[in-house]
């Protein structure tokens, strides 16, 4: 049967599609040297892997790249793992790398590198998703074999540290074919309780077949998907599994698992003692606040103290009375010192001005001494008075006296009246 | 905080002294401390607060030294035990 000429785009379409459904190309392991690397600047791996016979052009893009533990390498053998796809354009075939590994391993580990790469990509293993193990938990879950040396060092240490949570133990096999399911269902069973603040996953020691388990993706999907912080503790401190890189926590051993789980129950103790001490220093502090506040009031009531204003009025008294005094006697000597000026100048005035009276008045003395009565008397003249005091002016003075005085220079005659004449004008 | 609310924190830490759990008695005892160390209380609700933290403190070291680890097996085809 003849076949109509097809075009190259179609016919390397075609061969394409049948790598496509093909199921050894789409997911092999190919082993062999790697030669002729070139990485691109985008992060892009070119290279071939060959043997004696024959050589595979190969290629791992930036995305993948970015997943390895190891990178292509000239000269050294690897096994690849990748599909088989056609590069259309150039009409070549090759290998698309997912998974770069040294030689030397083993099936089991390749396939759990591949899956390790895989769940990577995923998210499963992402640092930001970790969550922090609670630090009093109240219930403590466990998933492990019941009758294995791990449960018991768990409860061992548990009750050495944190006797007041509970522990939880959700029994599973923990190796063998029906290990992975067993475990997804013992932490589904832990979850559906819905009691459990933290959970332990933990194995004992053995064999990477023994730990195999621990790789499979049931089991790691499982505590991906758990809803309470996992700490896993799987095998001894040199292990380290997939459930290891997808739980919350990863612990050395069991036992570990167990002291990351609970707080110490000494630095528990130890923290209500500095809580009880912090607390009564704060009291100290409000009382001391308290005394302090009322000290200051008190001192402000002190300065309000009627007895401390009257002292304050009294000195201020005092001050103003010596102040009063001071001022008078300044005062006083300033006018008696003006007194006395003005006595001086009224002394001078007097000398100067009264000099002329004086002499006047000297003369007036002299007039006056001649009108003096008593020299007149003493010239031989008496003073007639009646019995009643009267001075005698004339003789009509005397009309009905009997007796009458003679007052003299130097004393009083005592007389009678024998007769009266008066004159005729009744002048005389 | 206002008087209301101190009233209503200093019941509730009356009640966690009552019956509460180690956790809730520590949150309690830290709760007290912030209390008192806000210094917005009356010198009658300090005392009465840091008498209701001394008592969280004494209750707190009581449950440690007293605690005996519950163990239980989780029975997948019974119930869940009452924890």
């Amino acid at each position: 049967m003849t076949r109509a000429p097809i075009s190259v785009g179609q016919l390397t379409s075609y061969i394409a599609e049948l790598f496509q459904y093909d199921d050894l190309l789409t997911d092999l392991w190919v082993d062999g040297e790697i030669t002729s690397v070139t990485a691109s600047r985008a992060g892009h791996y070119y290279f071939k892997l060959a043997d004696g016979n024959a050589s595979l052009s190969c290629v791992l893009f930036q995305g993948k790249a970015r997943q390895q533990t190891f990178l292509p390498e000239a000269g050294s053998q690897f096994i690849l793992h990748g599909n088989i796809g056609v590069y259309e354009s150039a009409g070549a075939y090759q290998l698309y790398v997912d998974v770069v590994q040294p030689t030397g391993l083993g099936l089991l580990a390749l396939e759990f590198a591949r899956l390790r790469i895989r769940l990577l990509e995923e998210g499963l293993f992402e640092p930001s998703r970790k969550r922090p193990i609670p630090t009093l938990p109240r219930v403590i879950g466990v998933v492990t074999s019941k009758d294995g040396a791990v449960w018991h060092d768990i409860q061992t240490v548990v009750a050495r540290r944190y006797p007041l949570t509970r522990l939880l133990l959700s029994p599973t096999l923990v190796q063998g074919a029906e290990a992975p399911q067993g475990i997804v269902n013992a932490l589904q069973s832990l979850l559906a309780a819905n009691v459990c603040d933290v959970i332990i996953l933990s194995r004992g020691g053995g064999s990477a077949e023994d730990l195999a388990a621990f790789n499979d993706e049931r089991v790691v999907r499982a505590v991906f998907a758990s809803s309470v912080p996992v700490i896993s503790a799987i095998g001894h401190e040199t292990d380290w599994t997939l459930c290891d890189e997808v739980a919350d926590v990863r612990a050395a051993t069991p036992s570990a698992a167990a002291e990351m789980a609970t707080p110490a129950i000494e630095d528990l103790l130890a923290v209500v003692e500095a809580t009880r001490i912090e607390l009564m220093a704060m009291m100290r502090r409000v009382i001391q606040a308290s005394a302090d506040e009322i000290s200051r009031q008190g001192g402000v009531m002190k300065q309000h103290d009627p007895r401390r204003r009257i002292l304050a009025a009294r000195s201020s008294l005092d001050h103003d009375r010596q102040r009063l005094r001071l001022l008078h006697e300044r005062a006083w000597v300033h006018r008696q010192h003006a007194v006395e000026t003005i006595s001086r100048q009224v002394q001078y005035a007097g000398m100067t001005c009264l000099q002329p009276s004086q002499l006047a008045y000297t003369a007036i003395t002299s007039q006056l001494r001649a009108f003096d009565p008593l020299r007149t008397l003493a010239r031989g003249y008496a003073v007639l008075e009646t019995q009643d005091g009267k001075r005698v002016r004339r003789a009509a003075d005397l009309q009905g006296e009997r007796f009458f005085d003679a007052r003299l220079f130097d004393g009083v005659a005592h007389a009678s009246l024998e007769s009266l004449t008066l004159s005729q004008d009744g002048k005389q | 905080m206002t008087g209301v609310a101190i009233a209503q924190t200093q019941a509730d830490l009356e009640q966690i002294l009552a019956e509460g759990d180690f956790e809730r008695v520590l949150g309690g005892l830290e709760q007290a401390l912030e209390l008192l160390d806000g210094g917005a209380l009356t010198l009658d609700q300090t005392v009465a607060i840091y008498s209701i933290g001394v008592g969280l403190s004494r209750k707190a070291e009581a449950l440690l030294k007293a605690a005996e680890l519950q163990v239980a097996e989780l029975d997948m085809i019974v119930d869940i035990p009452d924890i």
